[in-house]
């Protein structure tokens, strides 16, 4: 074989070696939680009605008349995808849409060697996500936000971005996940951090400006107008989001998390002193404000790696190596395929169970006790669930029986008092029992092996009627009135 | 010139240990009977931040010797950290960052603010500056680690920034590096201390405004479990009977709403309770919710 065919194929097999090991890495994460069954479920809703629904009927607790849909595009498109693939379908189609943006963000280096240095940052991307990745939308919205870096650098490059296509990929967003608002506020934002470049080193502002103005036309683009953007605002900005496990800050003791800042920082001086004069500045104020994001909420750090990559990838394709280093570059390629393609091809043919995640038959038994006890005309005879099966409890019982809570939103449907009461009975505090009595619950179907699992068991007053490899079911032991 | 003013600044602070470490002393004991008084950690922080402050003016303004001079000062402190660390707020300045901690933010933004100010203001082409600056990120990596460090932070950007920095056209180099390293080290000592403030507690709400509350926010469960505290405490049975009957009914417990009228109306707190009370039993009739 002569030395560029050999070349070429060492290229092809790396290139095919990369996307498969991505793809076997997001597969391995892949899973389906509260989220996306709820999502299935509010999109079952919406087909089966034809119409948005303004009362709650899946939770007995929530603000029942209130209720707006969150991404309302995602549940249907959720719904179809189950009806005609099944669980398992879904959960393929989502690990689709995130290899689509971890692959994105992998090719935007240009060069052999770019590509080379990039893949593990591309895979890093996927196992930072992994704490969070599931068959959601937050998958939608991280590859929105790949293709939302695309579409700045070709703003900062003066390629021609097409008006129609701006609004086109917000409507888009918007109806598929609730991060949206960033096609709006980020190009407003670069535009400020270009004014630290100078004149000569940025493209008109009035470009950034347009194209926050097209996304923000688009966003409007929704079932409920432009009044869905201060739903999301609502959720995005209210101290109570702030709260949630996902906005907390990483823990720094584990080394994972110093990675994208550590790389951040370290480009934030690369990108000083190596790259393009064209936005120089306003590219390391990116990084800092990503840096600051990933520091301050867990949530933001697959954008940091974004970040990081994107900014990477120009840099490392200007590096230009030397004809010595050509054969190095094959070798490390074709040993890079050799490593990954039994690695990928192992996790890809491994069975993905889409209910591992589900409480599938604690689920039946607890419908069951609850129609004893409304059939005995016991008082006290609620589900009480924790927040992260509650997705899949409207999923499985469509509303038949209501239970506790559900993640679909902490604001506006369980602000009043549920979401934290559910997590004070999450972690297992005092005062459990009394809220269990306010909730008025005589089934308790629960995580095993969590703290109040712990309590119901040595509390005579509750009794184990089911136990299996992740969830608990206790019925009340005494069946006082009110 | 140079020396001149280095001269002078060591003339500005110019003391001798004994008075450091007086008033070391002074500001810990002051600051631990403090915290005694009102349970916060707020003013040993004060305390650890000034003695740290000084350190930092010295070593960046003063050199070697002064920093020996500091280190005998901070001795009592180190000493008494040693009997009893948690008792000083070290053992919460070792533990990881976190944005949510009071001043956790504005301590992010200020790491951000200075690790900035060094990125762009060393000369790019210069090797040691870059070197100096990738010390500066470890740095921040590290007060990323254990929060405490970014007092580390701040003291590596001002003296990288007092060596490398280019200064800006019409710049008057010495006073205005002085005035940034205060104004560092003043914002430096406020955003950790404001890292150890504690918010105020809300203040205690009777039964009614609780009852009326967990109503207006939809929360019927809640306001049920306060109305039934509320009417357990009254005797004869007055306005929180009144209002566990309603909230009863409205999550369609009606025999129990019922129950609970029945009492009021059987032995009246008053005659308006007794009239609200005939409201509503005549309202509710023989149906349901």
């Amino acid at each position: 074989m002569s030395r560029p065919a050999l070349e070429r194929a060492a290229e092809t097999a790396f290139m095919v070696a990369g996307l498969l090991a991505l793809a076997g890495v997001v597969m391995h994460h892949m899973s389906i939680l509260g989220d996306g069954f709820w999502s299935v479920a509010t999109g079952r809703w919406l087909l089966a009605h034809h119409a948005l629904p303004y009362v709650d009927p899946f939770s007995y607790a929530s603000v029942g008349s209130r209720w707006t849909v969150d991404s309302c595009g995602r549940g249907v498109l959720f719904a179809l995808v189950t009806n005609i693939a099944g669980a398992r379908g879904l959960m393929l189609a989502c690990a689709s849409v995130e290899w689509l943006a971890a692959s994105l963000l992998w090719l935007r280096a240009r060069t052999l060697f770019a590509r080379l240095s990039l893949l593990p940052l591309a895979l890093f991307y996927v196992q930072v996500d992994a704490q969070d990745l599931s068959a959601r939308g937050q998958v939608f919205g991280d590859l929105g936000f790949v293709c939302l870096l695309v579409l700045l650098a070709r703003v900062r490059d003066g390629k021609r971005v097409h008006p129609l296509a701006v609004v086109l990929f917000a409507a888009v967003w918007t109806n598929l996940h609730l991060s949206f608002l960033i096609t709006i506020a980020l190009p407003l934002a670069f535009a400020a951090m270009t004014l630290l470049d100078a004149k000569s080193a940025r493209p008109p502002v009035h470009r950034w400006l347009g194209m926050s103005a097209l996304a923000a036309l688009g966003t409007c683009l929704n079932p409920y107008g432009p009044q869905y953007l201060r739903f999301a605002l609502g959720i995005g900005f209210d101290p109570s989001t702030s709260h949630l496990d996902l906005f907390d800050s990483p823990s720094f003791h584990d080394p994972m998390w110093l990675v994208g800042p550590t790389l951040g920082l370290a480009l934030v001086v690369a990108r000083g002193r190596y790259g393009d004069d064209r936005c120089r500045r306003a590219e390391q104020v990116l990084l800092l404000a990503f840096i600051a994001a990933a520091c301050a909420a867990r949530r933001y750090s697959t954008a940091l790696i974004a970040a990081d990559a994107a900014i990477a990838a120009a840099l490392l394709d200007q590096v230009q190596l030397g004809a010595r280093w050509g054969s190095t570059v094959v070798a490390l390629q074709a040993a890079a395929a050799a490593t990954m393609i039994p690695f990928a091809l192992r996790t890809l043919l491994e069975p993905h169970d889409p209910y591992r995640d589900a409480p599938v038959d604690a689920a039946i038994v607890a419908r069951d006790e609850h129609a004893k006890l409304v059939e005995a005309g016991v008082m006290l005879n609620r589900v009480v669930d924790p927040l992260h099966w509650g997705g899949y409890l409207q999923y499985a019982w469509n509303g038949d029986p209501t239970y506790f809570v559900d993640g679909r939103d902490h604001l506006f449907l369980f602000g009043n008092g549920v979401f934290d009461d559910s997590t004070t009975l999450w972690n297992g505090g005092s005062g459990w029992s009394q809220l269990l009595d306010t909730y008025e619950a005589g089934v308790v179907l629960w995580v095993r092996g969590t703290s109040l699992d712990a309590s119901l068991r040595s509390d005579p007053r509750w009794r184990l009627v089911h136990a299996d490899r992740i969830a608990v079911v206790y019925v009340r032991a005494n069946r006082p009135g009110l | 010139m140079r020396v001149q003013e280095r001269s002078e600044v060591l003339d500005a602070l110019e003391t001798t240990p004994p008075r450091w470490t007086g008033a070391v002393v002074v500001l810990l004991v002051a600051g631990l009977a403090v915290r005694g008084a009102r349970g916060a950690d707020l003013p040993v922080a004060c305390a650890w931040v000034a003695a740290l402050a000084i350190f930092a003016s010295v070593l960046v303004l003063g050199g070697g010797k002064r920093v020996a001079d500091l280190a005998l000062a901070l001795a009592p402190a180190v000493a008494a950290a040693a009997a009893g660390v948690s008792a000083f707020g070290l053992a919460s300045t070792l533990s990881p960052f976190e944005a949510h901690e009071p001043g956790g933010r504005v301590m992010l933004a200020l790491r951000v603010f200075v690790y900035a100010l060094a990125s762009f203001r060393v000369p790019v082409r210069d090797g040691r500056a870059m070197v100096a600056t990738a010390i500066l990120g470890a740095g921040f990596v590290a007060s990323l680690v254990a929060h405490g460090l970014v007092v580390a932070l701040v003291v590596g950007v001002a003296i990288v920034v007092r060596r490398f920095a280019i200064p800006l056209a019409g710049e008057r180099r010495t006073p205005s590096t002085r005035r940034a390293v205060a104004a560092l080290a003043l914002v430096s000592a406020l955003a950790f201390a404001a890292s150890f403030a504690r918010s105020p507690l809300p203040p205690a709400r009777n039964a009614h405004q609780q009852v009326d509350d967990w109503l207006a926010r939809d929360n019927p469960f809640r306001a049920r479990a306060e109305a039934l505290e509320w009417a357990k405490h009254e005797d004869p049975p007055g306005e929180g009977h009144l209002a566990l009957a309603s909230i009863d009914w409205r999550l369609g417990h009606v025999e129990a709403a019922r129950r609970v009228l029945s009492k009021v109306l059987a032995r009246p707190a008053s005659e308006d309770v007794m009239r609200r009370a005939g409201e509503l039993s005549r309202a509710w009739g023989g149906g349901s919710p």
